[in-house]
């Protein structure tokens, strides 16, 4: 069975509880405007272009059968157009400047990079966690992956953003434990910021919730979006409503994001060069504390 | 009222760490006025024997020795800073011209690098031993009597000194008009009266005598260098002391971290930079044990306490070890401090069992300095004798072409085997002179079985007289063996000859190039099997080839080591260009790791490549850098360190050295972003290589470093 990967990324240490290798999933039928992985919204694969690191060798010139690759003046400038994403000038690019992002492999292919960790995963209580983009997009790849892992006796873990038209009964079996995204509660701003509604985000995760599935609820706090009284409030609501939440993880804004977005010829809607300091969110998280059943954490 | 006593004498005695602290950072170590004061006593006997003459001299020196004792001192024995001799400063560079031709006639070759036994210092006292000589004496050849005699005498030239000490403790307390003081200093002239010359009773006495003992063996004539002993098992020898007066009530356990800092002060004193100096902790007893005790938790203490580069803690870390003392370990290390180093007792055993060290001594060892592994009480090893560059040796073969990689690894072994048997040569040769020209009878009366057989050090007296070569570069010559494979035998894009027209050349006009081998090539450090089996190919030729060979006196085993000290940036300077994509003059890799910047898939897959090959052979040290950015560091930091320590350790690591980098190391980063392609920077859910990040987000990120903790 075939997925698409751009990342297999070992030693994560705050994706779920010890060490743990997450692999990051191709595709996200979101698009929050804050995205710092905005590499992983398209299921196909793509290319970083890091002109810091361009030396004008023009080996990518004379590899593209469509002309995508310009130099002018010895500026070198990656037009994307017309790019049948063969991946040519990625493979050969002596700097890395030109990187090839996201590439099909097969679910054994996955476990055997996953089972070189195991030995850290048992000494830290670690894992594996499925991430991307959405992981829950390829189901059928996702679900294998969580098996396999199982069978080996691996601890799994999921982050998603809850939108998953596919019935969750089976995938949860197989899963020791859910990061799950909650962004905005009302509907509308969830579908003016993220292009979808959150209902079905919702169902789905008061039904892992009866499941008896552990449950940390991933708070992104987003500057000029979310960062206000209410929606603390709001998720502390929620925490409550939650038989077997585990913790709350609050995630601070962080620009990073934006150079991902520029390396990948796109422009990241959300502009906002601020950090969002653990600092200025405490005093908020400090505000729900009293009102919440379960553990907060600042990542 | 007692809360605030308490408040007090904490603020006491953190101001006294401070102001001790300060002096050590500031102190320029001279040894001059020994050298001095022996040489002028040494060249003006011209009829006694050469051990008489030495004796003599060093009775001289001691009994003429300024003592040093500055304020809030509490462990006492140093050299002064300035030294003047009453005649003029001709006088001074005649002596010290004579100092440095004598200890040059004596010969070459290692020194110091090594744990005497304090546990006989401690219970003997030095009139104990004397008492022991005078019945060797009484019993043995005549041949043997000089060596006795010479011995005695040293002893006596300590106890006069310790004496003198005591003296000046008991002038400035007269002279002092801080009453507190003047008790101190009156019970450092008492202290200083009784040891090391008999018996130690509380912990106060105890570690005074350890650290006056190891002052003055670091005064050697004949090695004009500076000498770096190591204090041995303080956890160990200490702890009956340390119960006793804590029992009794003699003592509290703040005073006792306080005697211990001093203690830890004082090596910064007695030991400059650039060197080590230091203690293990931990490990196992002789019947097997398990080590870990308050003064195990105490001796790391000293590291944060004091925040000076020693004393270098190294931590013998097993499995049955309660977890506190890891967790402290990671704690310290998490505050930027480069101590405690963690070691594989179980392996370190099974080493020091394979080359012939029996069962109770295998668990009495000490790092030496950095992670050469000798016995406690018993070596006269020469640690990293020498250092041989495995980057050039593979330069150096690269003159002809090669069917295949196999071919080219035959000739790199031939000339590797080569260099191994001429070192040997040389350093067998020098001690040979030092057999012949050298002795050192003070050192001699505190290894075993030097008084036992009425044989100096130097003559071959000490029961383990190993010589470990050290190898350095292995990761580039791995990397490099790995790319030539790739480049010229696989892909066949070049001949050796081609290649080698490039490296000679610099990768002038070729960065291309360059940086396809830096970027394309895999290399050491990343889990990939290939290449960490070639790694261990060559160590296992190493070990084996290094056995066919014995030195001197006995046990003269050749055990060799993979580490380097500072050899890494000084090799790299002379080296050309390799195949890795290292430019000519740039560090070789550090250590037995990976090379900088080199480990793209984490800490878990370096971990994985550097335990894929044996390490309990290589005695003579592997050490292992771990880099961590404080950046990252969050609440289960500590725990995911631990994690990874253990781990390597399950997997039979040797030494790990794990350091938390600062502000300072980033901005370095952005200067020289090549040395750092590694440096990762987390931030939940989120990871991007530092520097890969924008000239601007490289800021912010420095920045948030200086809030973050």
């Amino acid at each position: 069975m075939i997925g698409n990967v751009f990342n297999i990324q070992r030693f994560s240490t705050s994706d779920g509880p010890g060490i743990r290798t997450v692999v990051f999933l191709k595709g996200c039928p979101l698009s929050c405007i804050w995205c710092h992985n905005p590499e992983s919204k398209s299921v196909y694969p793509e290319i970083f272009y890091n002109s810091e690191k361009c030396i004008n060798c023009k080996k990518c010139e004379i590899l593209c059968n469509n002309n995508q690759h310009i130099f002018d003046n010895n500026e070198h400038i990656f037009l994307k157009d017309n790019c049948e994403k063969c991946m040519k000038c990625a493979i050969e690019c002596p700097t890395n400047a030109l990187e090839s992002c996201g590439k099909n492999i097969t679910v054994d292919e996955v476990m055997d990079e996953i089972l070189r960790d195991a030995e850290f995963y048992e000494q830290s209580s670690g894992g594996i966690t499925l991430s991307g983009g959405e992981p829950l997009m390829q189901y059928d790849f996702a679900l294998n992956l969580l098996k396999k892992s199982k069978e080996a006796k691996i601890n799994t873990a999921v982050e998603t953003s809850g939108y998953c038209y596919k019935k969750l009964n089976e995938i949860s079996q197989y899963v020791d434990l859910w990061l799950y995204d909650i962004k905005l509660f009302s509907e509308s701003e969830h579908i003016k910021y993220t292009g979808v509604s959150n209902k079905k985000i919702l169902e789905n995760l008061f039904f892992l919730d009866r499941t008896g599935a552990k449950i940390i609820l991933r708070c992104p706090i987003i500057t000029d979006i979310n960062f206000n009284k209410n929606h603390f409030n709001e998720i502390a609501n929620l925490a409550n409503k939650l038989k077997n939440i585990v913790a709350i993880h609050f995630e601070p804004y962080h620009p990073l994001g934006i150079d991902k977005s520029i390396r990948l010829g796109k422009t990241q809607k959300y502009q906002n060069r601020e950090f969002l300091t653990a600092d200025s969110i405490a005093p908020f998280v400090e505000s729900i504390k009293d009102k919440v059943h379960t553990t907060i954490e600042i990542l | 009222m007692l809360q605030y006593k308490k408040k007090l004498k904490k603020e006491f005695t953190m101001l006294r760490i401070k102001k001790l602290r300060k002096e050590a950072l500031e102190n320029i170590i001279y040894y001059d006025e020994f050298f001095y004061k022996f040489y002028k006593n040494y060249m003006a006997n011209t009829v006694a024997s050469k051990e008489d003459r030495y004796a003599e001299a060093f009775y001289y020196a001691f009994s003429n020795l300024t003592p040093a004792i500055s304020e809030g001192e509490l462990i006492v024995g140093k050299s002064i800073r300035n030294f003047s001799p009453t005649e003029n400063d001709e006088w001074l560079n005649k002596y010290m011209a004579i100092a440095m031709e004598e200890a040059a006639k004596t010969g070459g070759g290692q020194n110091s690098h090594m744990a005497i036994d304090y546990d006989l210092v401690l219970h003997c006292g030095l009139n104990g031993i004397i008492e022991k000589i005078d019945t060797y004496m009484s019993n043995c050849e005549e041949s043997k009597k000089a060596f006795y005699r010479t011995c005695k005498k040293c002893l006596e030239a300590v106890i006069v000194l310790s004496e003198r000490y005591a003296d000046e403790a008991e002038k400035l307390a007269e002279a002092s008009t801080d009453p507190y003081r003047c008790e101190e200093l009156k019970k450092i002239s008492k202290i200083c009266k009784k040891v090391p010359a008999n018996p130690a009773e509380s912990f106060h006495e105890a570690i005074q005598s350890v650290s006056f003992i190891t002052y003055c063996l670091s005064m050697n004539p004949h090695r004009y260098c500076y000498q770096q002993f190591q204090l041995g098992h303080p956890d160990r020898y200490l702890l009956p002391f340390y119960l006793k007066d804590i029992k009794n009530n003699v003592i509290t356990k703040e005073y006792a971290q306080l005697l211990l800092d001093c203690l830890g002060i004082q090596i910064n004193n007695r030991v400059p930079n650039g060197l080590s100096s230091g203690y293990m902790i931990g490990g196992r007893d002789e019947d097997n044990n398990v080590v870990a005790n308050e003064l195990t938790d105490m001796c790391m203490q000293v590291v944060d306490d004091i925040k000076l580069v020693y004393p270098s803690v190294g931590l013998c870390y097993t499995k049955e070890m309660d977890d506190a003392y890891l967790k402290k370990a990671c704690e310290i290390l998490s505050h930027g401090r480069s101590h405690p180093a963690i070691f594989n007792d179980d392996i370190i055993t099974k080493g020091l069992k394979s080359y012939g060290v029996p069962e109770k001594e295998a668990h009495n060892y000490i790092h030496s300095t950095c992670v050469e592994i000798t016995p406690v009480a018993s070596s006269n090893v020469w640690v990293a004798s020498p250092y041989t560059n495995m980057a050039q040796l593979l330069l150096d073969v690269l003159d002809r072409e090669y069917t295949d990689l196999d071919e080219l690894l035959s000739t790199l072994f031939a000339n590797l085997d080569a260099k191994i048997k001429n070192n040997f040569e040389l350093q067998n040769d020098m001690r040979k002179v030092r057999n012949e020209n050298s002795i050192n009878p003070l050192l001699s009366c505190f290894v075993n079985d030097c008084l036992e057989r009425g044989k100096d050090i130097e003559q071959g007296g000490a029961k383990y007289n190993w010589i470990m070569p050290s190898f350095v570069g292995m990761a580039n010559l791995v990397d490099s063996l790995y790319a030539l494979k790739h480049i010229v035998f696989d892909t066949k894009e070049l001949t050796i000859k081609e290649f080698k027209a490039i490296l000679d050349n610099n990768f002038e006009d070729n960065e291309l190039f360059r940086q396809h081998l830096l970027n394309s090539i895999p290399k050491y450090g990343n889990d990939i099997d290939e290449i960490d089996s070639l790694f261990g190919k060559i160590t296992e030729h190493i070990i084996s080839e290094c056995k066919k060979y014995k030195g001197l006196h006995t046990n003269g085993n050749i055990i060799p080591s993979v580490f380097c000290w500072v050899k890494h940036e000084y090799f790299g300077r002379e080296t050309g260009a390799t195949p890795d994509g290292r430019k000519a003059g740039f560090p070789l890799g550090d250590g037995s790791g990976p090379c900088q910047g080199r480990e793209m898939k984490g800490p878990t897959a370096s971990i994985l490549s550097s335990t894929k090959w044996a390490h309990h052979e290589l005695i003579g040290g592997v050490a292992v850098n771990m880099k961590f950015s404080k950046k990252s560091l969050g609440k289960h930091s500590l725990d995911t360190m631990r994690s990874l320590i253990k781990t390597y350790i399950e997997r039979g690591g040797f030494e790990m050295q794990i350091n938390v980098i600062d502000k300072e190391t980033l901005e370095k980063a952005t200067e020289n972003p090549e040395d750092y392609k590694d440096l990762v920077v987390r931030i939940g859910g989120y990871s991007d290589y530092f520097v890969k990040l924008s000239p601007e987000m490289q800021q912010e990120v420095i920045l948030r470093t200086e809030h973050s903790i």
